[in-house]
């Protein structure tokens, strides 16, 4: 009885086997046009930076007559946007990413981390209202968000990248709360016999064991506040970052673009972004489904 | 009996609790535990709150003041301050424009992003599905469809518009088949401009879904799956009567966000057109009069409005599925 019953599964199995291959090549098919489509578009930018702008006018498809490099130095002088200049506008971009991801996540640590491991007067309320505006869409607060801005005097001030970041709402909390869920308080309480106050047992204790979800998170924080352009571009005209600067570059010298040069600028604004992911791909891949993980 | 305290998890609690027990027996012994405890106690607040206070007083004033005030702001006059309905007039104005009024349009455009997002998440779940069977260059896939995520969008619609302009690979192609030249560009004809959106948005759009999904799938545990094959199951059944309803909360979470936050749905329409060619959505709307043309008050005025219509889309999303997000592990 079992030989036969083995065999039926073998067979089963055999003609399940086809199918499922048929379905992988089809898939396989569809994702490497996919990828094709990707790839060409980057490689097409990059060959285009490389032409000269008369070049590119009438020939946008073939590859460069000459590989014209200096585009990439001349992006720092010529692509301008509110009277900054590339130079600055990256400056901008690496103080404001910087500031930003280390305020929010300083924020989000610590928040998550009490939530987790603490029981103090309003807990319950404070992390329910949190949630809770999570499922919560209100629309037109940009209005009430930015008169605010210009009362308190921020429109527009270095300040306001940093100050709007000192947040604890979001997703990132509930992913750092559940990761400080994981982790066995019997640490911080072997510290404390030891005689460590709240403080030490936070940072010396309980946040390097967090380590690789707040590098995680703090990864995917650098990476989004780079390539955010929208925050410049409504709060803070005199600072555009790489990304605000270009996109505001292309808008108001409309007829006059130099696009190969252009093209310059917009492949160096991917390098920063690009570094980080080849070299933490793991690390941003773990990011979001970190929380889930069982220990 | 010398047991510090420490208010915070599960076997603290315990330990509380066992404590309680004895303290019944030795009074002496409660008094100087109770100010202990107290002492505790405070301790532990000052340290919560010393932490809290700043993303505390963040969430105070740039949300609860924020949206208490745009509350009031519909209500107020644009240069006087006074009390009027004249905002919600203009808006009902131009909502009787019909077809002509912006605000409509907006709505509209808003609606076909919002199915898009809704269709890509099945898509994306497809996905990363096949990236979980290791599918042959499954590692050089998933960077690919996170690429997106990694590139600015700056740069990815600069890429886009130019590879539709004039010449471009688009003109190319459209020569090559048709013999002729393209005749209407795109991006910059009514009617084509947002689809050509949508079209960006789909190719650059799986990737924070795939990634979650795959996190999803990657911790479902290897035996499931075992035994599944050995009952013979196939590659359908094995995604929809296996993945899929192991990782339903991941997938029914996202799907709920995007129902409730339905008109939040858009599309990178300040890098494309600036509103122009019929692409505006409720979002664009918002950044043109808040930004643009510093309309606070009539902007608000639609804000509430499109508030109060969430208001039933979010009872029966609720009752539809049942979740929170706080019950979910991502």
């Amino acid at each position: 009885m079992e030989a036969i019953g083995k065999k039926t599964i073998g067979q089963r199995i055999r003609s399940r086997f086809k199918r499922t291959n048929a379905v992988r090549i089809v898939m396989f098919i569809l994702f490497g046009l996919y990828a094709a489509s990707m790839i060409y578009a980057l490689l097409w930018a990059i060959m285009n930076s490389l032409k000269g702008p008369v070049e590119y006018m009438f020939d946008k498809n073939g590859l460069p007559s000459e590989f014209l490099f200096s585009n990439y130095i001349e992006a720092f002088e010529l692509l301008q946007a509110n009277d900054t200049n590339l130079f600055i506008m990256l400056f901008n971009s690496v103080w404001m990413t910087l500031g930003r991801s280390l305020v929010s996540l300083a924020c989000v640590t610590c928040a998550a981390y009490l939530f987790s491991k603490y029981k103090f007067v309003g807990r319950k309320i404070i992390y329910g209202v949190l949630i809770a505006t999570m499922m919560l869409p209100l629309y037109g607060t940009g209005a009430a968000q930015m008169r605010l801005v210009h009362q308190m005097g921020l429109y527009d001030s270095p300040l306001y990248p940093l100050v709007i970041s000192a947040s604890m709402q979001g997703s990132l909390l509930l992913i750092m709360r559940s990761f400080f869920d994981g982790i066995s308080w019997e640490y911080a309480e072997a510290a404390k016999i030891d005689g460590a106050g709240h403080y030490r047992i936070m940072f010396s204790v309980m946040f390097p064991i967090a380590i690789p979800c707040i590098s995680s998170i703090f990864i995917l924080m650098l990476i989004t506040g780079w390539n955010d352009y929208t925050m410049p571009l409504y709060y803070l005209p005199s600072f555009p970052t790489i990304t605000t600067g270009l996109y505001l570059y292309e808008e108001t010298s409309k007829f006059n673009i130099n696009y190969p040069v252009y093209f310059a600028g917009i492949i160096m604004t991917c390098i920063p972004t690009l570094l980080i992911y080849i070299f933490a791909q793991d690390k941003i891949m773990n990011s979001v489904s970190m929380g889930g993980l069982k220990e | 009996m010398k047991k510090t305290l420490i208010i915070g998890s599960k076997e603290n609690e315990e330990a509380g609790d066992v404590m309680k027990n004895n303290e019944t027996a030795e009074t002496t012994m409660k008094k100087t535990l109770s100010k202990q405890q107290l002492k505790e106690k405070i301790k532990t607040n000052l340290f919560a709150y010393s932490l809290l206070a700043i993303p505390l007083a963040h969430f105070a004033i740039f949300y609860i003041y924020v949206n208490l005030s745009s509350f009031a702001l519909p209500f107020l006059d644009e240069n006087t301050g006074a009390f009027t309905w004249g905002n919600f007039e203009l808006f009902f104005n131009e909502l009787a424009l019909g077809a002509e009024s912006e605000i409509l349009k907006s709505l509209v455009n808003t609606l076909i992003y919002f199915f898009v997002d809704l269709c890509m998440t099945p898509l994306a779940f497809i996905l990363a599905f096949f990236l979980y069977k290791k599918l042959l260059g499954y590692k050089f896939f998933r960077v690919i469809f996170t690429l997106p995520m990694i590139i600015s969008s700056v740069v990815l619609v600069a890429i886009y518009k130019n590879l539709l302009s004039a010449d471009g690979p688009l003109d190319m192609l459209v020569t090559a088949i048709t013999g002729h030249p393209m005749e209407n560009y795109p991006l910059y004809t009514e009617g084509l401009a947002t689809l050509a959106i949508v079209i960006f948005k789909i190719w650059t759009g799986f990737g924070m879904n795939m990634i979650l999904f795959s996190g999803s799938m990657a911790r479902i545990p290897d035996s499931v799956i075992e035994y599944a094959k050995i009952d013979g199951c196939g590659f359908t059944r094995e995604m929809f009567q296996i993945v899929l309803p192991i990782i339903w909360p991941t997938v029914s979470i996202m799907m709920l966000l995007s129902v409730i936050g339905i008109f939040n749905a858009d599309g990178p329409i300040i890098l494309f057109s600036g509103g122009m060619y019929g692409t505006s959505t409720i979002g664009y709307w918002m950044y043109n009069s808040v930004v643009l043309s510093g309309r606070y008050n009539y902007a608000a005025a639609f804000g509430l409005i499109l508030t109060l219509a969430t208001v039933p889309i979010f009872v029966l999303t609720r009752w539809l599925f049942r979740k929170m997000p706080g019950e979910v592990t991502f």
